[in-house]
């Protein structure tokens, strides 16, 4: 997967970057390449073409699932009197994320949204305080990095590999709606 | 073998062009590095058809992409 998103992340930016270039007809060279050449090349367009598809249809599925703690987040940042400022409503968000069908994913949409390892920080010690130490994995987290750590991820693998983790929870619910459907 | 029109990008690369796609009122060139067909893009001919330019922006990228793999995905090379 990642060498099909290498390809198609250097195909983008070559396609999108760059200066115009004279299109001289008579000066162009004809080759004769082998097709073997050619069907590499139209292979390496469908694999991004494939590997694009595939990734706005996971992307469209972790949407679908945080959409609603996207909500819950928003609904506990709120603005000072004067507009000039935001905060969170910690204990609140706090509970919402303990009372939430998916409390790793709410923390996620956190993440995304605060940007900002002091404020993780604080809501991890807020959902400790609230549920008595004895929240998400019945362990205390001191702060972010622990609560990371108890994932098995660290600073650098937790994006990407919880946006792994949530598009697969959400492929795992969507495989459950429709055998209830059936 | 095939005959291929080539082309030469900003820092002296050629590029194969495997394929002109029309899509609306464009045409699309499909390059593929004649020496590493790992290394690939999409260019686009300008309103006179005189130069080749690069793409505006990524969502034109993904619609470029989209019609080629839709033209040759079942196709067996």
């Amino acid at each position: 997967m990642n060498n099909y998103k290498n390809s198609y992340e250097n195909a983008r930016i070559l396609s999108t970057v760059g200066k115009p270039v004279k299109r001289n007809k008579k000066s162009s060279k004809i080759i004769q390449i082998k097709i073997a050449l050619f069907a590499m090349g139209a292979a390496c367009f469908i694999s991004a073409g494939l590997y694009m598809k595939n990734v706005s249809a996971e992307l469209d599925l972790y949407d679908n699932y945080t959409s609603q703690y996207v909500d819950m987040f928003n609904k506990e940042v709120k603005r000072t009197s004067d507009n000039q400022h935001y905060y969170y409503e910690y204990n609140d968000l706090a509970r919402s994320i303990l009372n939430s069908d998916d409390p790793d994913a709410f923390l996620y949409v956190a993440y995304q949204h605060m940007n900002n390892e002091s404020y993780l920080d604080e809501l991890i010690k807020r959902i400790d305080q609230i549920n008595g130490y004895n929240n998400i994995a019945s362990e205390k987290y001191e702060d972010w990095d622990g609560y990371i750590e108890s994932l098995g991820y660290n600073k650098k693998s937790y994006s990407s590999s919880m946006m792994d983790e949530i598009v697969e929870r959400a492929k795992e619910e969507v495989s459950k709606d429709s055998k209830v459907v059936r | 073998m095939i005959n291929v029109d080539t082309i030469e990008l900003e820092q002296g690369v050629t590029f194969a062009i495997i394929d002109e796609l029309k899509i609306g009122s464009k045409t699309y060139l499909y390059l593929v590095n004649v020496n590493d067909v790992n290394d690939f893009c999409i260019r686009k001919l300008s309103d006179d058809e005189e130069d080749v330019i690069p793409l505006d922006d990524d969502k034109e990228f993904e619609r470029a992409l989209e019609v080629f793999t839709k033209k040759y995905k079942n196709e067996e090379f």
